[in-house]
Parts: C-alpha cells; structure tokens; sequence
C-alpha cells in the first residue's frame, strides 16, 4: 500500500491522546460540592495507582477511529493493483511533430529528423500512445492516437515507423507556434490525467513562425521536448522575389538576396537556368556580407518560359531558385457611347481615352461607339466597362442591361436634361424628372459614401479630399425614384451626384453630371483615373490570381460556375477536388490555371526558410514553454511529478478513503452509543449521598 | 469523633433527626427548652430589681435615690445600695449565613442547624425575659434585629432566622466590627458559624468585642464530613463559595487536610480561650440540648468563676 500525502500518517500519533487519557482517572462526571477548600491543596492529575486502562472497549474503538482517520488522509492506494505498463491510460501521451519545412530539404537534416523520429519510438513503453504530425506552414495529422490504438500492440512502431518512412521534407514555410498549439490541443482531447509529451523534431531556423505561443494555457502535466537537427554546413543564402517598378524594364527583375548570419560564403552569382543545366553563361556575381540583405537587379532573361532565376555558389540549393511567370498583360475593352470627335477637348471623350494608359498587367482599349449604333458587341470576356455618354435608342436598353445583368460595370452620364429618356428606360421603374439644378458658383462633392466598394479605395484621410473638384453644372433628380438606388455621393446643395443601381449582377452607376470641362474640373482632377479603375475592377475580371505565391500558402482560384477548372504544376496536371477554391501548392514552380485566358502563376520558396541561422535561445525561453528538464536534478524532478501524477491516477480512482471515511462515521456511532451506555451504566447503582436535599 | 446522627435519642436527648424534621423552627425551639430548664446565668449589669450586690461610696453625680438612709444614719457616711439585676440581659445572636453552611453530608446542612440553635437559644432566653437580637451575616450584614423582649420580637426574629442562607463567602470580621459599633450596652454575643475563615481576622475583632465588655460565645458549626474527611475516590471538589473546582485525590490530600483543619480549629479554640469567650465546637449529629445545657453548665462554671471575683 502506498500513500498520497503520507505526512498525514503522522496524526496517527494522535492515539496517544485517548490512552492517556484513559490512564488518567479524572473522572468528572463525580462533583462533589465541599463548604470550603480552604485545606485542600490542587492536586495533579494522576495516572492510576494500579497503571490499569479502564474501559477498554471504548479505548480500542477511539484509537481504531483516530488510525482510520489519520490513513484516510494519508490517501492510501495499492500500487501493485495496477501495472501501469499494461494501462493505457497510466501510459504517456505523445505527440511527435517533424518539421517538413523547405528549409529540411538541406543536405544530410532530413536524415537526421528522421533518425531522431526512429529514436523517439524506441523510447515509447508498451502503455504510452503516439500520435504524429508533420508540418511546414500547415500541420496535418500522420498518424492520429486513434488509429495508433486501432492498430493491435505489435503492429503499432512498425506502422508508425512506415509512415515516417513515407513522408519526405517540402517545401512550405514552418509555422512551428500553430504547429505546437495543434499538438497541445489534440493532447487536451481527451481527458489524459497521466503525462503528455510533445517531441519537437525540426531544424529550429529562425524563420519558422513562433505566433500564437506566447501566454498559452499549457495543459497540466504537459512537456515539449525539442530535438534540433544541425546540418552539417552552416550558412544559408536565400532569392527573394521583388515587385517590379512600372517604370522599370520587364526583363531586368529585381531580387533580393539574404545571407543568413552563421554563412561563411559571401560571394555569389546569380544567373538565369534552364532545367538540367548547371552552369549560367549570362551570370552576375553579387557580394552579400553575412546577415545582410542586398537588393539586385536579375541579367535579363532569355526568351522561353523554362527559365529560373538561380543563385550558384551557395552550399544548399533549396532556396536558390526563383520561378518568374511571365508578364501576359490582360486585354480589356471599355465601351463608350457618345458622338464626339476624339480630338474634342471639350468632350468627355477626349478625357476618357486618355485615362487609361497601357501597363504591364492591362491592356486596356477604348472603344467608341455612336449612339444609335446596336450594342451587340458587349459579349467577349473582356469587354469590361460601358460608358454612356449620350442618349441612346431604346431597343438598345436590353443589350446594356443584360450586360450589367452579367456582373459588368455599366456608367450613365447625365450630361445634360436631354439623358432623361435613357435614365428612364435603364432604371425600368417609372419616369425619373431629370432637371438642370441652379448652382451657385460651383458645388462640390460631400457625403462620400466610402463604405461603397467604389470608393473604398479612396478611405483614407490623405486620399478622401473631394473638394478640389468643383462642378459647374449638374443636373438634379429624385433618389426616390430609383428604388434599391444607392447614392454614393451628394453636391453640397443636397443634390444626389452619385448613385449606384444594382442590376442582376453588375451596377449601374448614375453620376448626374458629365466630366468635360464646361460641366466640371472631374477629369482635370486627381480622382478621375482611380475612379474609373476602381469601376472597372467592379466589374468580374480574371479573377483575383496574384503572379507569385508561396509554397504551402493557400491560393484562392477564380470562380467560374459552370467551368472545369484544369490546373497545370511543374510536375503535370494538379487535381482540383470538385467545390474547393483553395488551393496548395506544396512545390515551387510555375502553374497554368487553364480558362478561356490561361493564367501562370509562380510558386517559389517562402523568404523566411532561407533564414536558417538558428533560432535564439532567448526567444524560446521568453515564451514560457513547458520544456522538460534535461540536468540531473531537474530530471528527476520531472520524474518525481511525474511519478506523482500517475500515483493521484490510480489513488483517484480507487478512492480507498471513502471506503474508510464510512468506516470512521460507524465507529463515531458505535463510539457515541458505547460511551453513553457505560455513562448510563453506573447512574442506576445507589448513588452516594453529595449534597442535602 | 462525633455519634452519628441517628443514635443520639437513647443518651436522653431529643434525637436531632426527628428534631430537623420539624418545620417549624419556633416548635423545634420550644421542644428543645421544655424538656430542659433552669437558665443559670448572671448578669454583667448592677441592676435595682430583687437581690443587694454590694455598697458603693457616694460620689457625687450619683443618683441620690439610691443612698441608703439606714446607713447613712448609721454611719454619717453615704452610700449607694447596688442590687444585681437579673432580667435585662441583652443576648446577640451572629449567625453566619455564609454559603459554606449550605453544606451537610446528612439530612440537614450547618446553615439548618445553626438557625436551630439560634432560634433555640433565642427561645430559651425569652423565656427568661431576656432581651434577644439578631444579626445575620455572610460577607456583610444580612439582617440585624436589635435586641428586645417584646411580645412578637421573637416571631420576627424567627422569620428572619428562617431566610435561607444565601451569601457567597463568610467575613467574620465585618459583622463583627459593625456589632461592637451598634451596640453600645454590654450583653451576651453568641457567634454561630462554621469558622472557615481566617483566624487572624477573628482574633482582632472578638478581642474588641471582648474589649467593650461583652460576653462572648462561639459555636463553631462543623459536618462530620469537614472533620473526618472521609473520602474514597478521586473527586472533583466544588467550592460553594469560591465557585472552583478542584481535583483532589483524598487518598493523598487527607492527611494535610486533617492537619490543617485541626491546627485552624486549635488556632480558633486558642483565641477564645485568650479572650476569654466560650468555644464550643458542634456537631451536625449532636442533639441539640445537649448543646445547650453543655453551654449553660460551661456558663455556669463561668458565672461562679465571675462570682468568686466579684466577691472577693
């Protein structure tokens, strides 16, 4: 038999009392009233002449009672009773989380994590369970506790050691914090009372990711073990991928090149590679000091798409290489109608074909149409935005409707009173009056409704200034009359400027002035262009595909209903499970999204794997993780608790001191209901004449 | 050591039992006195009644009624003709009504025992036409009846004695100096308690009693049980007057109680005896005639010892 607090033995001395106490023959329940003790002398209370006990029943109950309580506070259990390397819940809980990160792709770690993992299993005792995860900057499950308990006793290392045998090391970032918090959760899962541990096998750079770690709950009882694997070369430098300038030549890429702290190469050239060569003719060398970062400019690159940006000269490769997808400028047209000479300078016209300048990304063209021309044009993907700048036939109100009606931008200028008809039949909800509004002076623009997602780009105090423009003329109409209208922005004499009709889909925007200069200073101004882009990124586009991405970030591919999706890796065609828009890219390298515009995009290494210096030491600590101990003394300490913790398990459960606890409350009775019978006992022998009546 | 209590009937006294069972304590009285009598006792006081003292020289402030002519025309002397007076005693009855006489291991408590004697004495000596008072005391003075002989003083002196004893502890001292301040006239005081007190105190204020001419008797009431201490068991001993408890094993306690009791009682006796006063120890068990004709025949002896100095 064992005991919990055995400190509480000790009142088990506390028998003494009651022994003593019946040697002691003071009885006092024999009170004699006396005239005067004026002679007598106190007397000390004396053991009996005879050192005989008296009532030894009654003794023998109260030290039983006295023993029973003290052992029932002792917290006694029976060790032996449980083997607690057959119980599953006496064992150990483990979790082993090995790093799949990019930076173990260097040479000779993922070996080494590997043995250590190996290591880890052989250490488990037969009651213990395991449960392995792997992670880069996503934590998935290897082997769960359920599937390790699923598995019969023998089969169970084997499995494991299968599984770690089939994984490789990626190419994601390492999120070692989520990583953590992932373990530690699924440790919580079930009630485990007996010891947790996390074994940490990862390469501890300091890029990995420690957020989330700092002022956790830990769960009782729970230790991280950290194994870190050393490669055997240190020094790291890494290519990082830079935003090209627009005014910048599109073949001279800019790139950033990080050396990590502990590197000893400083110097090294960076070339563009095709696949299986090894040698760059076109190379540049660059000198980066260890711990530093130097911004350079890429050779341009030759033509073809197969081309990486790589970095020679560095001991490990995995971050050397830079995918570019190549720059395909996306096509757009905008409509406009309107009867105006392009060289017009008091036309809207004018203004707007030279709003939009040709860039990188968009080629965007203006196209201008007659007002009485048929609207049947409007059906190519890429025709973007309309621009109504003249009153148009009604037989051609369903054709910009329906374009709306398919998530398109469509833009009504009133320009003059005479638009009436136009706004009328676009809004089909009754006659809209349209007047010219008296303005005194100039109005300017307030009430800019920057929640609208029109606007949204212009909320921010440095950007949301309107009131440089100043408008001439406008015209005035009843919001009211548009039902599910939205007015985005107002003159200052109340009159609506903006306003935005939901159809199907897409917008109409209603702006109740036009922008040539006799009307107002709109194109002349600051906002003009943004305004339009802003429009026309309204509008559906190719979707929202960025041109690089990191591997093991999550991608958000366009929708398209209706559309089969077909993407295509560096290593062939992905699957795309049916439903899902997210998608991740484990491997760097260049991926196709095949739609009617086939879009590229580049997945590279993420930059903080190239910094594998190790993590400081300090940073950890200031985490305040549960590390176990490794000295001597801290180690056995972590085994007394540990020690403890299953003991309290298996005192817990026996509750042996209920048991004895019921048995001190029958002895309380029996003791009362003793005492009271041998009190009672001599009251009914003739009692001795004390006192006169 | 004293008879015990029931066996005191055949030596032809009254049995004290069947004394005690009387309720009234005037009945018990008048049982005691009529089957006894024959009060001998002289006065302190010169009086003019029935019997010739003595002649006395004439001085003058003396009351002239009192010259005897006979003489004068004998003697051409004058003198004053003084007669002894048997009639105006003054008695005082001290009764000690502290809480240590509530105690008594019989039938009756000393607190009973001693309003017996009390009421039996006032009894006696009314019936000689002696004047009685009363002062009851405990730590301070209960009741105080000056002394009388009227008709209906000896029913009030009987009610008063009939008021059980309820005062904490006894002071002998105080009831003793205020006695000596109220009465002025010298008398018989007759001091009933049970003594459990200081005797240091007792000696200085019976000495004053003494001192101003009274006559003083001291009956010292004690339980058989305060003499012999005859206990068995260990006992937790309960002061009635004190309130404590103490745990006394008499196996080992009586010795030195025996000792101390008697050297107090000795101690008390000793003081009487120098001051001249009787000391008569008492009983629960003794009958209480006995008690008295003991008193009177000790008084007896003292009167013809008075006597023998008055006449030289």
């Amino acid at each position: 038999m064992s005991f919990l607090t055995p400190l509480f033995l000790l009142g088990g001395l506390a028998i003494a009392g009651p022994v003593i106490f019946h040697l002691i023959r003071r009885n006092t329940k024999e009170k004699f009233t006396f005239s005067s003790l004026m002679f007598l002398k106190a007397d000390p209370p004396r053991v009996t002449r005879k050192s005989k006990l008296e009532d030894i029943l009654l003794l023998l109950i109260r030290c039983t009672l006295l023993a029973v309580m003290a052992l029932a506070f002792s917290r006694p259990f029976f060790r032996s009773k449980v083997n607690p390397a057959n119980d599953p819940s006496a064992g150990k809980r483990v979790v082993l989380l090995l790093d799949t990160s990019a930076s173990m792709q260097r040479k000779g770690l993922w070996k080494m994590a590997q043995d250590q993992a190996r290591d880890t299993l052989k250490e488990l005792k037969p009651a213990d369970s395991l449960a392995i995860l792997t992670f880069d900057s996503q934590t998935a499950a290897l082997m769960r506790f359920d599937q390790w308990h699923e598995l019969a006793e023998p089969n169970r290392l084997p499995a494991a050691k299968e599984s770690l045998n089939a994984i490789e090391a990626g190419w994601g970032g390492s999120h070692l914090g989520n990583a953590i918090l992932t373990a530690a959760e699924l440790l919580e899962e079930n009630e485990h009372v007996g010891p947790k541990q996390i074994v940490v096998i990862t390469d501890l750079q300091e890029g990995s990711q420690l957020e989330g770690l700092q002022g956790h709950d830990w769960p009782q009882g729970m230790q991280i073990t950290l194994k870190a694997v050393k490669p055997d070369s240190a020094g790291n430098a890494g290519l990082q991928l830079k935003p090209l300038q627009e005014t910048s030549d599109a073949d001279t890429q800019p790139v950033r090149l990080t050396n990590s702290e502990d590197a000893s190469n400083e110097e090294f050239r960076l070339g563009w590679l095709k696949p299986g060569q090894e040698n760059s003719t076109n190379a540049v060398s660059v000198y980066v000091p260890a711990g530093q970062s130097r911004t350079v400019k890429a050779p341009r690159r030759p033509a073809g798409l197969d081309w990486k940006l790589t970095l020679l000269d560095d001991g490990h490769g995995f971050d050397n290489t830079l995918h570019i997808a190549p720059l395909t400028p996306e096509p757009v047209r905008i409509h406009y109608i309107g009867n105006e000479q392009p060289d017009n300078t008091e036309a809207m016209r004018f203004y707007l074909e030279r709003a939009f300048s040709q860039t990188r990304l968009q080629h965007v063209n203006v196209l201008t149409h007659p007002p009485n021309a048929a609207l049947t044009q409007l059906t190519r993907p890429d025709d973007r935005l309309l621009i109504i700048g003249d009153a148009i036939k009604e037989d051609h109100v369903d054709h910009v409707r329906n374009f709306a009606e398919t998530g398109h931008s469509v833009l009504l200028t009133l320009k003059s009173e005479a638009m009436r008809g136009t706004l009328t039949a676009l809004a089909k909800s009754g006659p809209v009056p349209l007047t010219e509004a008296r303005v005194n002076k100039y109005a300017l623009l307030t009430q800019l409704d920057f929640e609208h997602p029109l606007l949204a780009p212009f909320n921010e105090p440095r950007f949301s200034d309107f009131t440089k423009i100043h408008f001439w003329k406008h015209r005035s109409l009843d919001p009211a009359r548009l039902p599910g209208a939205r007015v985005l922005a107002r003159f200052d004499d109340g009159d609506p400027a903006l306003l935005d009709l939901p159809i199907g889909r897409g917008h109409l925007f209603i702006l109740t002035c036009g922008w040539q200069p006799q009307d107002s200073q709109l194109a002349l101004a600051s906002k003009f262009v943004p305004l339009l882009y802003s429009m026309l990124e309204l509008g559906e586009s190719r979707g929202s595909l960025k041109a690089n991405y990191f591997a093991g970030d999550p991608i958000n591919l366009p929708v398209k209903p209706g559309q089969t999706r077909t993407l295509n890796g560096p290593d062939g065609k992905v699957e795309i499970p049916p439903g899902s828009n997210i998608f991740h890219a484990k491997k760097p390298g260049l991926y196709t999204l095949q739609q009617t515009q086939p879009v590229t995009f580049a997945v590279n290494v993420s930059p903080r794997e190239s910094r594998t210096a190790p993590l400081a030491l300090e940073s950890l600590d200031a985490m305040n993780l549960p590390f176990s101990p490794k000295t001597g003394q801290a180690a056995k300490n972590a085994q007394k608790r540990e020690q403890t913790l299953i003991d309290e398990q298996l005192e817990k459960r026996q509750k042996i001191w209920r048991w004895l606890i019921v048995v001190a409350i029958l002895l309380v009775l029996l003791e009362t209901w003793l005492g009271g019978w041998l009190w009672r006992k001599p009251a009914t022998a003739p009692e001795p004449a004390t006192e006169a009546p | 050591m004293p008879e015990t209590q029931s066996s005191t009937a055949r030596d032809g006294f009254i049995d004290t039992r069947t004394l005690m069972q009387i309720r009234s304590l005037e009945l018990r009285a008048r049982i005691v006195v009529q089957g006894f009598w024959n009060g001998i006792h002289r006065s302190p006081y010169h009086g003019f009644s029935v019997e010739f003292s003595e002649y006395r020289q004439y001085v003058p402030g003396d009351d002239p009624r009192y010259v005897d002519w006979r003489v004068y025309a004998r003697s051409d002397r004058y003198y004053i003709k003084k007669f002894e007076d048997e009639t105006n005693l003054r008695c005082h009855l001290l009764v000690d009504q502290s809480r240590s006489m509530t105690f008594g291991s019989g039938d009756w408590t000393k607190a009973e025992y001693a309003h017996t004697l009390a009421a039996t004495l006032a009894y006696f000596l009314f019936q000689q036409g002696d004047a009685v008072g009363l002062l009851s005391f405990d730590e301070g003075i209960r009741d105080y009846l000056p002394a009388r002989n009227r008709p209906g003083h000896l029913r009030q002196l009987m009610l008063s004695l009939e008021k059980p004893a309820a005062g904490r502890s006894t002071s002998i001292a105080k009831p003793l100096q205020r006695i000596v301040e109220l009465v002025q006239k010298r008398g018989l005081m007759v001091l009933i308690s049970d003594l459990l007190a200081p005797v240091d105190q007792l000696e200085e204020k019976l000495a004053r009693l003494t001192a101003t001419g009274h006559d003083v008797a001291v009956f010292r009431i004690l339980d058989p049980r305060e003499i012999d201490f005859d206990f068995e068991d260990a006992l937790l001993f309960h002061d009635v007057e004190s309130e404590k408890d103490l745990f006394i094993d008499p196996a080992s306690a009586k010795r030195n109680y025996l000792k101390r009791f008697t050297e107090h009682g000795d101690a008390a006796r000793a003081v009487c005896q120098k001051l001249g006063a009787d000391y008569l120890p008492v009983t629960l068990d003794q009958p209480l005639d006995q008690v008295l004709s003991d008193y009177l025949r000790q008084r007896q002896r003292r009167g013809k010892n008075i006597q023998r100095h008055a006449n030289p």
